[in-house]
């Protein structure tokens, strides 16, 4: 991102919840996408690799590295998901990536998955469902 | 209106055919990343959070209808179908494909349009009063010198490797709508005694983390020293602007460390040296500038219509918008109409393509072919007859754009935060949409009065959040949105920083932080006190106390 100094220590951040997927920006039109299970990219983390381990992750960061030098991607990085019910981002930030605007549900990746809730309502029942403090999800 | 001249058309002809090259070379890997993100920010193109981003400059926001055709054209085109109105007179596009940037600059340069010197650590677009030349209250046409000043900084070489970025306001007016005081270099137009023009020129202003007020350097420069003068300050700040900390590079850093007085000494002392080069403007070149800006072709008008009297007196909805969003224009018989860009649970700033080319269909049957777009993210039709203001209105009304909210608590200023924003750390929109409906009945918004509620999504403060009456600044604690709250912030002619109210609010709670803070307002006010004006008198306590009264 432009003028941002802290995705790089996103980027770096030892896999503590263990369950990582790899992201970029697809170079020809700048579109959030993941590195899939059959090695292509998608623009759906519901399809993304998960590494579970330092080396899976490291594999992953190869593979990025080749779709960089390939000119394919830019801007690639490791994030932190969640796989209860599906494969979810952690962070606030990574969920709106993941879904697109709140606010132009139509002009984001959740028209296409069909969903109108609010992607930091998800990120938000996730967080707190950690601390045991059950939030009502209000997907639907 | 000013055109580009036949300089500027060749050079941004040959920019677009540049980057057309430099895209080309991206794709197929002669560039790296690194290699292409200048070339690509020199050229107004961003990565943000789900796409690029495309600002295109709108000098001192002043639209023609084929340039407003031609931003919806581009929307529609190449986009999705909407643009976004920035507080800094802009437009930004949030889906282009890289393939289509050039194609977009070329559809822009053929309207007189570009996207340079929107990005990057150099003269930003300079902004001005969006009432320029038409309302009542101000000495000049601001606009000229934001041109003259626009020409100067384009392309400068020495300054296109600054610290940091730079921007520049003016105005001319006695009620300041350009918050100048807010800007690397604020001006201020002002005439002596002896009936010359000259500047009162402040420097070191800024939002961000470290918001300044911007201190007067000079009171009075002469009209033809203004580029002698500004050049004298950048290269002041340029020598000693601090490279080594981002956080620290801008020059209200410089200004705050250095100090208003050794700094105006240093810029003084390198103005003495250059104001008697080719930068003294000559008196031909500002009549020729001056030209541009002419009066357009006005009627000759009795001061009262009798159409519009008429009109408000039948319709009370037409009168009320005109007594919120209507402003006084110098020329008899026409009137200055405020286009609200901030509907109940609308996004500021926001105007679809179809909206943009109404707009520009109305501009000009009903104003001389001219828009502005303001820093509070409305637009302006600044030479609409009296006669025709009601038939506009209720073209507006069908648009979508007549809400009569203009500087009450709904005509809200908003980043475009974490729905968009790659440095965000909280969404503003959805505060802003939440806000505005808590608020939208006008009676009450209009009982309240002069509101300015001011959003960013992240201490960069593209908001103006720092500027707000009420400023909400959105924080990220442990994954949760979070709002702080600050009150006194106001950016006219008394610019002021707001103060933190103390703790910050949860996103479910922020809407009702809000409505508490205006209701003390409303307890604590003395008669048609403005808010600002109360917080100033009664100051932090009262509002206090109840944000954090004990539940
Ligand atoms: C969406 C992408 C954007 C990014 C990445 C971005 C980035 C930044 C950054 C890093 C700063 C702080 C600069 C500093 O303190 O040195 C800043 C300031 C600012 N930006 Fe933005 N911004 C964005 C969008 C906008 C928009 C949409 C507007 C207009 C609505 C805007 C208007 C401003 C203003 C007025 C300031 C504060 C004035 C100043 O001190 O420069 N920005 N921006
Ligand atoms: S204030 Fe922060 S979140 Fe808002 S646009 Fe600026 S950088 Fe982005």
């Amino acid at each position: 991102m432009d003028g941002t100094p802290k995705k790089a220590a996103e980027a770096t951040k030892a896999p503590k919840a263990s369950r990582q997927v790899m992201t970029a920006y697809r170079l020809e039109d700048g579109h959030v996408i993941y590195l899939a299970a059959d090695g292509s990219w998608s623009e759906w983390i519901e399809e993304a690799r998960i590494a579970t381990t330092k080396e899976e992750a490291d594999a992953l960061t190869a593979a990025a590295k080749v779709a960089t030098d390939a000119n394919q991607i830019f801007e690639t990085y490791l994030i932190d998901v969640t796989t209860e019910g599906r494969t979810w981002p952690v962070t606030m930030r990574e969920v709106m990536r993941a879904q697109g605007p709140t606010i132009h549900p139509h002009f984001g990746k959740q028209a296409e998955r069909g969903e109108r809730v609010s992607a930091v309502a998800n990120a938000a029942a996730g967080k707190r469902t950690e601390r045991g403090e059950r939030r009502e999800n209000r997907e639907g | 209106m000013y055109r580009y001249d036949e300089f500027d058309q060749v050079v941004v002809k040959e920019r677009v055919e540049q980057f057309r090259g430099q895209v080309a070379r991206r794709l197929s890997g002669e560039l790296t990343t690194d290699e292409f993100r200048p070339l690509r920010l020199m050229n107004g193109l961003y990565a943000q959070l789900h796409a690029y981003m495309l600002r295109v400059a709108i000098p001192y926001g002043t639209l023609s209808t084929r340039q407003m055709h031609m931003l919806a054209h581009i929307a529609r085109k190449y986009d999705r179908d909407y643009g976004h109105f920035t507080t800094r007179q802009n437009i930004q596009y949030n889906w282009p494909r890289l393939v289509d940037v050039p194609d977009i600059l070329a559809d822009l340069a053929s309207v007189e349009m570009h996207a340079i010197q929107t990005s990057g650590n150099c003269i930003r677009n300079v902004t001005s009063d969006q009432y320029a030349g038409v309302s009542a209250d101000e000495i000049i046409d601001s606009r000229i010198y934001s041109e003259i000043l626009r020409q100067w900084s384009t392309f400068h070489p020495e300054f296109s490797f600054l610290p940091r970025k730079f921007k520049i306001a003016v105005t001319a007016a006695a009620d300041d709508r350009a918050a100048v005081r807010f800007h690397d270099i604020g001006v201020i137009v002002h005439k002596n005694d002896a009936g010359e023009i000259g500047f009162e020129i402040m420097a070191g202003g800024g939002m961000g983390r470290t918001p300044a007020v911007a201190p007067t350097l000079n009171k009075f420069v002469p009209e033809r020293d203004l580029l002698a003068y500004c050049e004298a300050i950048l290269r002041v700040y340029n020598m000693l602007g601090r490279r080594d900390n981002l956080f620290k590079a801008r020059i209200k850093i410089l200004v705050m460390s250095t100090g208003v007085e050794a700094f105006t000494k240093m810029v003084e002392d390198e103005f003495a040296l250059i104001k008697d080069s080719a930068l003294k403007l000559p008196e031909e070149e500002i009549a020729r500038i001056r030209a541009y800006f002419a009066p357009p072709g006005y009627e000759d008008l009795p001061v009262q219509s009798k159409a519009l009297d008429a009109h408000l007196l039948k319709d009370k909805a037409f009168a009320d918008w005109h007594s919120v969003n209507a402003a006084a224009h110098k020329q008899p018989g026409y009137v200055i109409a405020t286009a609200s860009l901030k509907p109940t649970s609308g996004v500021p700033g926001d105007c679809s393509s179809d909206q943009m080319d109404a707009i520009a269909d109305l501009a000009e049957k009903f104003s001389l072919g001219e828009v502005r777009v303001t820093h509070e993210q409305n637009l302006v039709f600044p030479y609409v007859r009296k006669d025709d203001l009601y038939p506009l209105w209720q073209q507006f009304v069908r648009l979508g754009i007549a809400t009569p909210n203009l500087d009450l608590i709904s005509d809200i200023i908003s980043c475009p935060g974490l729905d968009y924003c790659g440095l965000a750390t909280a969404r503003s929109i959805p505060v802003a949409q939440q806000l505005s409906e808590r608020f939208s009945d006008l009676k009450r918004q209009k009982d309240i009065g002069e509101l300015r509620l001011n959003i960013s999504g992240c201490i960069n403060a593209c908001g103006h959040h720092h500027a707000g009456n009420i400023g909400i600044l959105g924080v990220d604690k442990q994954n949760q949105e979070f709002y702080q709250v600050t009150l006194g912030g106001h950016d006219g002619a008394d610019a002021s920083i707001g103060d933190i109210t103390g703790p910050s609010f949860p996103a479910d709670k922020i809407v009702d932080a809000v409505e508490t803070v205006v209701d003390v307002y409303m307890a604590q006010r003395q008669g048609k006190e403005r808010f600002i004006d109360t917080y100033r008198r009664v100051g932090m306590k009262p509002f206090k106390e109840k944000l954090y009264a004990a539940h």
